[in-house]
């Protein structure tokens, strides 16, 4: 799967899990600390990217507002998982 | 999507509380209604129920409550209260909605004018952790849970297909005792009642209620090494022990009258698979004698499953787990870092994250006991 069809399968889901975004700005859209996704969305996006790389994620391993608050920082997290490396960057 | 309005609870609003709650404490709305007195109008370390609402429309959609907590960091200082956020609730037609993380910003800003600067939750489930995580609590550790299964009798394991085929015979099997269940292992430890202890002149007591002043002054006795721990004293063990949707038993072991070890095991009412039951704390003032307890609770339970949380226990105590099989268990929430000690600062200053000095992020720097956590 290529780059841009993640890109638009994550654009389609994003309303789904209670992110709405302005089609023209959605690359640089803050989706986690703007408040934009929570809760159950959070849940959703975990799913999807644990789908995407086929490995179960330990959540506290991920620096959330660093690798995952952007549609381009998602995609580059899932290259990297599935280029067997890591997280960039704990938590805690 | 309608406006979202916060407030902070109030007496007249319990009855809307109780329902929304009953979504995670229980569908029964008497036991939910004394699980919500029970936590948050009788914890003695603060009387006054803390609790925030969400509600569009006037209509609540959104609960989260702020457990006081007291602990004691560092050597001969005044403990400190550390609030632990708890019952997490939003109601379906509202999620994803933004409630979670306006309920968080909330239990922040108001923790902070309370002059709370940190929280610590012991007991998040994924949706909760995640949201944590995200905005911007610290893991400090996970817990390490740990399982012994018993294997059913002989009896058991022939009978079990044919019971399993008929309610009624299912209802007898349990009512006798012969089904494996954390009810009827609870039962086989009332049976055993009083046996002797780790030394002759010693005793081990199966109570169903906690003995809390000899529970403290144990405590007090066996001292602090100066890590983060809750405070135990006599009025907080009789109350948290009262928790409405967990039973309890306490192997006592008492030398000459006088109490030098306990182990508190808990198991859910009503009873969840896969019938674990769980260590909820354990202090002795010898390896012996702990050792002597864990070895009794086994061995007279006969629980369909035995837990502890790796991560409550000293290296001593770890080790007899392990020579009893105890091994880890729950490998998928254990792979999703389920569960963990987290914490964050109210202020948005972590300031070193220290409590009375001690560095909180250091896993290190806690000692901890399951009883601690709502999962206790």
């Amino acid at each position: 799967m290529t780059r841009e069809t993640l890109r638009n399968e994550l654009l389609g889901l994003l309303p789904d899990w209670g992110a709405k975004l302005d089609t023209g700005g959605a690359d640089e859209a803050s989706l986690i600390a703007s408040g934009r996704i929570d809760s159950v969305g959070l849940f959703e996006l975990l799913l999807w990217i644990e789908e995407k790389t086929g490995a179960t994620i330990d959540p506290g391993a991920v620096d959330w507002r660093r690798e995952w608050d952007t549609i381009p920082g998602i995609l580059n997290y899932i290259e990297r998982r599935r280029n067997g490396q890591g997280s960039r960057g704990s938590n805690g | 999507m309608a406006e979202l309005d916060v407030a902070r609870y109030d007496a007249r609003s319990k009855p809307e509380v109780v329902e929304l709650l009953r979504l995670l404490a229980s569908p029964d709305r008497d036991v939910t209604r004394r699980y919500l007195e029970w936590k948050y109008e009788e914890n003695p370390i603060l009387r006054e129920p803390v609790l925030y609402l969400v509600r569009a429309e006037g209509r609540l959609v959104g609960m989260r409550g702020l457990l006081a907590a007291r602990w004691e960091a560092g050597h001969d200082q005044a403990p400190v209260m550390m609030p632990y956020p708890d019952d997490h609730v939003v109601a379906e037609s509202h999620r994803k909605s933004g409630v979670a993380s306006l309920l968080m910003r909330t239990v922040l800003e108001d923790a902070a004018a309370r002059g709370y600067p940190y929280l610590c939750n012991l007991s998040a489930g994924l949706t909760t952790m995640l949201t944590s995580l995200a905005a911007g609590w610290k893991r400090v550790r996970t817990m390490d849970q740990l399982d012994r299964p018993t294997r059913p009798g002989v009896l058991w394991r022939s009978l079990s297909p044919v019971v399993a085929q008929s309610e009624k015979l299912k209802r007898f099997s349990h009512r006798r005792g012969w089904s494996p269940s954390t009810a009827t292992a609870f039962k086989r430890l009332d049976r055993i009642g009083e046996d002797r202890g780790a030394t002759p002149e010693s005793r081990i007591a199966v109570v169903a209620s906690p003995p809390a002043e000899s529970m403290a002054a144990l405590i007090r006795r066996l001292g602090h090494d100066g890590r983060i721990r809750h405070v135990r004293d006599a009025e907080w063990i009789d109350w948290r022990y009262r928790h409405p949707l967990h039973e309890y038993r306490f192997l006592i072991h008492e030398t000459a009258g006088t109490m030098d070890g306990y182990l508190a095991i808990r198991r859910l009412v009503p009873e969840r698979a896969p019938g674990r039951c769980h260590i909820v704390d354990w202090e002795a003032s010898s390896d012996c004698i702990a050792s002597t307890l864990l070895d009794r609770a086994a061995r007279w339970g006969q629980f369909p499953v035995l837990g502890a949380w790796g991560a409550t226990v000293t290296p001593s105590q770890r080790r007899m787990l392990d020579e009893l099989g105890f091994a880890p268990a729950d490998h998928e929430r254990r792979a999703r870092g389920l569960p963990a000690l987290i914490v964050t600062t109210s202020n948005g200053d972590g300031a070193g994250f220290l409590l009375n000095g001690c560095p909180m992020l250091e896993q290190g720097q806690w000692d901890l006991r399951t009883i601690y956590s709502m999962q206790g």
